[in-house]
């Protein structure tokens, strides 16, 4: 069974649906006060550039995996190398992602679970999820999408009377210090819109139509999504509050009041999104293990190597990101950095080699 | 190695029931001889075998429990007139279906299923005359699937009866009625039903292709055909529809499923469905789509409560008392002031006792029936509140569920829910919320993954197509359905009548 | 192979599903509604908690709830953490403050301690962002063991007043949140609304406090970085609310004029700031908008002549506020930060000398009322 091109969307757009709102907006609110919105839009047109590159580049050797399009793209060694690279960038993600909700459950609702035991329950389901494989997560990714889209609507237009429109101004910075910083940091979050090369293998090509604007129309439509939950913050704390923050959108969620009764919903929300955050680590484990056996060119997905790689994923987590203070000086010190690897000079790469491959193949024929 | 494999195969088909004949040999031309095999060889030990011999010419033997006495008569008196008379030419035009047989398998199989079987002197072969007369409930209405507005007849345990039950509602020849014989000892007639054109030839060749691979000694409902025939043997939903209504069945022949009728129970199965067929009643069709759109809402509901309700109650209680409004969590906390256990213990004392009740009341003859509503009602649910047993609130919220997993229309949905119930119970009360929401990404998955003849179980929501979920939890008008499920027929632009809201508005208003 | 795969996963979650380790029963917690926060002469925190009873929650408590149970308790300790880990030692279950309606800070702890129990509290996860911030007259501990008519917990009682009932527009009701963002604004004043206990009989402030006392919020303190700066009496207050824009509808307003007294009830009330720069001399024009209805007037006063009335009286008591505010240096308009969001460049010099600057602007007030109807339910008077 092959994935449809909007399942594949849904999978591209949930996994950039889950994570900027996280953390992000204290680390942003500091280095650029009001004028958030700034870095957020050069981020995402980055980030456009990059999945448009990469969905060329895939489009142009439909049914081939990844890794067997890096081989045909930079040749055998460098696409091999590359293709390492990328799984370990996956196996990162699946790492942050994981940490992630452990920390914040642990943190917010369950201070006294030990943190191996939610930590455990998130991996089995990503080594089930990697079981399962990536048909049945696209079919999954749709309705989970919709309950996640619906829930971050609910939460912008329930903050929306909150929200002082002079916390906005200025709306130009003064002057551009930590405007790359910050660009940095969206950048990391909506860069990993590269995903998309690895998943569009698996559409059906023979069946459907090229739907490239659809695709890139979504895509950008969860990107916009999940700048507006930063941009209403800025409004609603005010930047200086935001700064102090570690949890912001946990805390706007507690501001949300509907009418005398609809207060009180930060455990349902968080628990949406937790939903959708574990099926996001689901993705990104079935792809890195996906990545693995591509690469070491294995005819069929053994349980072995996923319940190998699931048990290095728990030794690691453990090891380097074993609470928040860890996990958020990794990805605002170091990841947010080497991320750029992967969202920029990789894609930059592949793109550039594909370009001269087609001209010569082009002025080969002629 | 070889070897010992080798042995231990051979041994597992001997040990089978099925594998107990006796040789098999041609009829002799003797009609004492034939009574004499018969009677010890075959049927010995059998004292419902009725051997009849008539003017030294005729043997005849039958089993006089599943014949019918009228028929027997009249082929009785038949067989003396001709004899009297014209002797055996007469047989040739016997006036009644017949059939020719020489080996004593085949006979011996006709005479359990109800035949006559003529022997006649000087003649290799024997006449077998079908006259079964199997003794059949009446039609009544089901219980399990009552309606409203719908028809009352439900099927009942003659497969005969049940094929004409949905012949009457589809005259078409398209309907295709295909018939095996499955169950090595009980030799169970099993009927296949599809309408020729519409259903997808891969699937009904699938099933097919299923339904010859069973091998089994006896078929006592049609369950134990479903556990063969569906695509995940361990799963804990149900895979393959069962439904007692014949215009449930009919309704979905025609949308090009298949149904497989088993002799001896009132339940066909039909198949591929969906989570969400599971969740239609016949009346959403026979009433208003507002009405059908909003109970099946309902239902909808009714299904997460009977999943979810006291793993949420145990929940909020006792991880995330921040999350219940003031004034409610200060009752409940008042409610559980005098309670000795944890709402965990509390709930699943609540639960069993529940579910004691239910088995009870499957149990018990009607008219006590009554009381154990009543005991279960007043004495447990009152007393054990009074008693500082449990809670009200976990009265309310158990009564809430039981209720609610009556709102099912499948039954075996029902069943597995109140299964997985349990399991959330037990998440929530270790991880709270986080539980749930893993315990419920956990079956969305698994349910997912799932397919009923190849279908996705959760099609049209997983995966998606907007234009199928014009009947799933809305009901839209029938003009509006004029297409095929995806997947279930072969030629995605088959539709089945053009979509016409209105058959045309030419009458003139009348007071114009 | 398959069996083999599945029983250690099923072992497996057995053993984690059998630790429960954040289960806290409901009927295991302590309820904290209110808390109230002093200071000692010997330098130490006195920190009064009230809590809730379940009891008298049910139904069947209700009706047997003649017995009052102690739901107070004041405990003295260095810090406020300190405090709320002793609660533990006399408390049989376990305090949660998710359901905190009110914290009451008392008069000294706003001059001098303000910041460490503002950042205990914000430390707090349990303690909700929208729980209200109110400060005591005197003591805070005389506020929650005092009464509110209706309410059986105090706490509700005080936050019902200030949240629901508010028709006076004497205070805006402040809280964590609104509290935390004027405090992490360096150019920007906080405020809460004041508590004080009156006595049963009259709206007569009381000295003794205690379960004669009923409670009143009628004003707004300001703070300047966790210090008290000034308190603004209740007809400050209102012209405050005035320029803010955020007066209640239904506030009743008595405007003396010649020919006698005029009644009305706001409708609804904006405010709309506009800061001009010359050069780094800001001026400031203030449009205050009202709609209000008449619920009674003077004999033979047209429309229009009440609307002036109105105009004239609104701007009088604005005008009056913004120059005593003006001449003792109160930024309570909020003007730096509008400053500061409006001309980015000109607030960067302005800012060394701002309260020259401030004593120098120039104000100007614009008031527009509209009367929308009549409301006057029976005839003018017969003479």
């Amino acid at each position: 069974m092959r994935i449809t091109h909007g399942q594949m969307t849904a999978l591209v757009m949930l996994v950039l649906l889950v994570q900027i709102y996280a953390y992000a907006p204290a680390y942003m609110a500091e280095h650029t006060h009001q004028s958030l919105w700034i870095p957020l839009l050069l981020s995402i047109a980055l980030s456009a550039i990059v999945g448009w590159t990469m969905l060329i580049v895939s489009e142009h050797y439909p049914n081939e995996s990844f890794v067997s399009v890096l081989h045909k793209v930079i040749g055998k060694f460098l696409g091999n190398i590359v293709a390492g690279l990328y799984f370990i960038y996956f196996f990162i993600l699946f790492i942050i992602h994981s940490q992630m909700i452990v920390t914040t459950f642990k943190t917010l609702f369950l201070p006294r679970t030990p943190m191996s035991a939610i930590l455990l329950l998130v991996l089995i389901l990503a080594l089930y999820c990697s079981f399962l494989g990536i048909e049945v997560l696209a079919r999954a990714s749709n309705m989970v999408l919709i309950l996640l889209l619906a829930t971050i609507l609910l939460l912008i237009f329930s903050v929306i009377p909150e929200i002082d429109p002079s916390y906005y101004k200025p709306i130009f910075p003064q002057s551009s210090d930590g405007l790359l910083y910050s660009t940095l940091i969206s950048f990391s979050n909506y860069g990993q819109i590269v995903l998309l090369s690895t998943i569009f293998p698996f559409v059906n090509h023979q069946k459907e139509k090229r739907k490239r604007s659809k695709v890139f129309g979504g895509i950008l439509f969860s990107c916009f999504l999940t700048s507006m939950v930063l941009v209403v913050e800025i409004g609603v704390f005010s930047p200086f509050e935001l700064q102090r923050l570690q949890y912001p959108t946990v805390e706007l969620i507690t501001l949300i009041q509907i009418g005398e009764f609809m207060e009180r919903m930060e455990i349902f929300l968080v628990t949406i999104w937790a939903g959708a955050m574990l099926l996001v680590i689901g993705i990104f484990f079935t792809v890195s293990c996906l990545t693995m056996t591509h690469m070491l060119k294995k005819p069929k997905e053994s349980k072995a190597l996923n319940i190998l790689l699931i048990m290095i994923g728990f030794a690691s987590i453990l090891q380097f990101v074993p609470d928040t203070t860890n996990l958020i000086t990794f990805i605002y010190g170091q990841w947010v950095y080497l991320s750029l690897i992967f969202h920029a000079v990789l894609p930059v790469l592949i793109g550039l080699f594909f370009f001269i491959r087609i001209k010569v193949m082009k002025h080969g024929k002629s | 190695m070889m070897w010992k494999k080798r042995n231990r195969k051979k041994d597992a088909i001997s040990n089978f029931v099925s594998k107990f004949t006796t040789q098999d040999t041609p009829i002799s031309t003797k009609t004492k001889k034939n009574f004499e095999i018969l009677s010890t060889a075959y049927l010995a030990n059998n004292d419902d075998l009725i051997l009849l011999s008539i003017n030294q010419q005729f043997g005849a033997a039958y089993i006089e429990t599943i014949v019918n006495d009228k028929k027997i008569k009249q082929i009785l008196d038949y067989l003396r007139k001709t004899s009297s008379n014209q002797g055996q030419d007469q047989l040739e035009h016997l006036p009644f279906h017949h059939s020719k047989e020489t080996r004593f398998e085949n006979i011996v199989q006709a005479l359990t299923r109800g035949s006559c079987v003529l022997f006649i002197n000087h003649q290799k072969e024997a006449i077998v005359i079908d006259i079964q007369d199997i003794k059949e409930r009446a039609l009544e209405e089901p219980a399990a699937e009552a309606t409203i507005k719908g028809p009352r007849e439900g099927f009942n345990e003659n497969f005969k009866t049940n094929i004409s039950l949905i012949r009457k509602r589809i005259f078409n020849h398209h309907l295709k009625v295909e018939k095996r014989k499955i169950g090595t000892v009980s030799q169970t007639d099993v009927v296949m039903l599809y309408l020729d054109g519409v259903a997808s030839e891969e699937i009904v060749s699938e099933v097919k292709k299923r339904l010859s691979r069973i091998e089994v000694d006896a078929v006592q409902s049609s369950n134990q055909i479903q556990s063969f025939i569906k695509d995940h043997s361990y799963a804990i939903v149900p895979l393959v529809g069962s439904s007692e209504r014949p215009d449930k069945i009919a309704a979905n022949i025609m949308e090009g499923k298949i149904a497989i009728i088993v002799d001896g129970t009132p339940f066909v199965l039909y198949g591929p469905i969906s989570m969400f067929s599971l969740l239609q009643a016949p009346d959403d069709y026979y009433d208003s789509m507002y009405i059908a759109t909003l109970l099946r809402m309902v239902r909808f509901g009714a299904l997460f409560a009977s999943l979810l309700l006291p793993s949420l109650y145990i929940a909020l209680t006792t991880f995330h008392q921040e999350m219940i409004p003031t004034a409610l969590a200060l009752s409940i906390a008042a409610g559980r002031e005098a309670v000795p256990f944890p709402a965990l213990i509390e709930t699943l004392f609540i639960e069993i006792i529940f579910e004691f009740l239910r088995e009870a009341g499957l149990r018990l003859p009607k008219a006590i029936g009554n009381t154990i509503s009543i005991v279960g009602a007043l004495v447990i649910g009152d007393a054990a509140v009074r008693a500082g047993f449990v809670s009200p609130f976990v009265i309310i919220i158990v009564s809430i569920t039981a209720i609610s997993s009556f709102i099912i229309p499948n039954y075996s949905l029902g069943v597995s829910f109140r299964i997985l119930r349990f399991a959330f119970i037990f998440l929530a009360a270790t991880f709270g919320f986080f539980g749930m929401v893993w315990g419920l990404l956990v079956l969305y998955l698994y349910l997912t993954s799932l397919r009923s003849f190849g279908y996705p179980y959760l099609a049209p929501h997983a995966p998606l197509f907007p234009k199928g979920l014009k009947d799933t939890i809305f009901r839209f008008p029938l003009f509006q359905q004029a297409r095929y499920p995806k997947f279930t027929v072969d030629q995605p632009s088959l539709k089945r009548f053009p979509a016409k809201p209105n058959p045309g508005k030419k009458n003139r208003e009348k007071d114009d | 192979m398959v069996k083999v795969n599945k029983m250690p996963l099923v072992i497996f979650c057995l053993f984690i599903l059998t630790g429960c380790w954040d289960r806290n029963e409901i009927s295991d917690i302590n309820f904290v509604m209110g808390m109230a926060i002093d200071t000692t002469d010997e330098d130490k925190l006195r920190v009064t908690f009230q809590w809730a009873l379940p009891t008298q929650f049910s139904t069947e408590g209700a009706k047997g709830a003649g017995s009052q149970e102690n739901t107070d308790f004041s405990i003295e300790a260095d810090s406020l953490t300190r405090a709320m880990s002793m609660l533990t030692e006399i408390s049989p279950r376990t305090p949660v403050y998710s359901h905190m309606e009110l914290i009451v800070l008392g008069e000294e702890v706003v001059q001098k301690e303000m910041e460490n129990v503002i950042n205990v509290i914000d430390r707090e996860f349990e303690v909700r962002r929208t729980v209200n911030i109110v400060t005591a007259k005197g003591k805070g501990e005389d506020i929650l063991r005092s009464k509110t008519p209706f309410e059986t917990v105090q706490s509700t009682g005080i936050q019902k007043i200030i949240t629901m009932s508010n028709q006076s527009s004497t205070f805006r009701d402040v809280n964590l949140n609104d509290l935390f963002i004027h405090v992490a604004d360096p150019d920007s004043l906080a405020y809460t609304p004041v508590v004080e206990t009156v006595a049963q009989s009259g709206l007569e402030p009381t000295e003794t406090g205690g379960q004669n006392s009923w409670i009143q919020v009628d004003r707004v303190i300001f703070f300047d970085k966790f210090k008290k700066q000034l308190e603004l009496s209740a007809e400050e207050s209102k012209a405050w609310m005035y320029v803010l824009g955020k007066v209640e509808d239904r506030t009743v307003m008595e405007i003396p004029t010649d020919k006698g007294m005029l009644v009305t009830s706001s409708v609804s009330q904006k405010s709309k700031p506009t800061i001009e720069m010359n050069g780094d001399q800001p001026s400031v024009k203030y449009t205050i908008t009202e709609k209000t209805s008449i619920m009674d007037k003077p004999i033979d006063m047209t429309k229009s002549e009440m609307e002036k009335a109105i105009e004239a009286y609104l701007s009088e008591k604005v005008t009056e506020t913004i120059k005593k505010m003006q001449e003792e240096n109160h930024d309570i308009f909020f003007l730096r930060k509008a400053i500061r969001q409006q001309y980015p460049q000109q607030w960067k010099k302005i800012r060394k000398n701002w309260p020259e600057t401030y004593a120098s602007i120039q104000f100007e007030v614009h008031t527009k009322v509209t009367i929308e109807h009549q409301n006057a339910l029976r005839k003018d008077k017969i003479e």
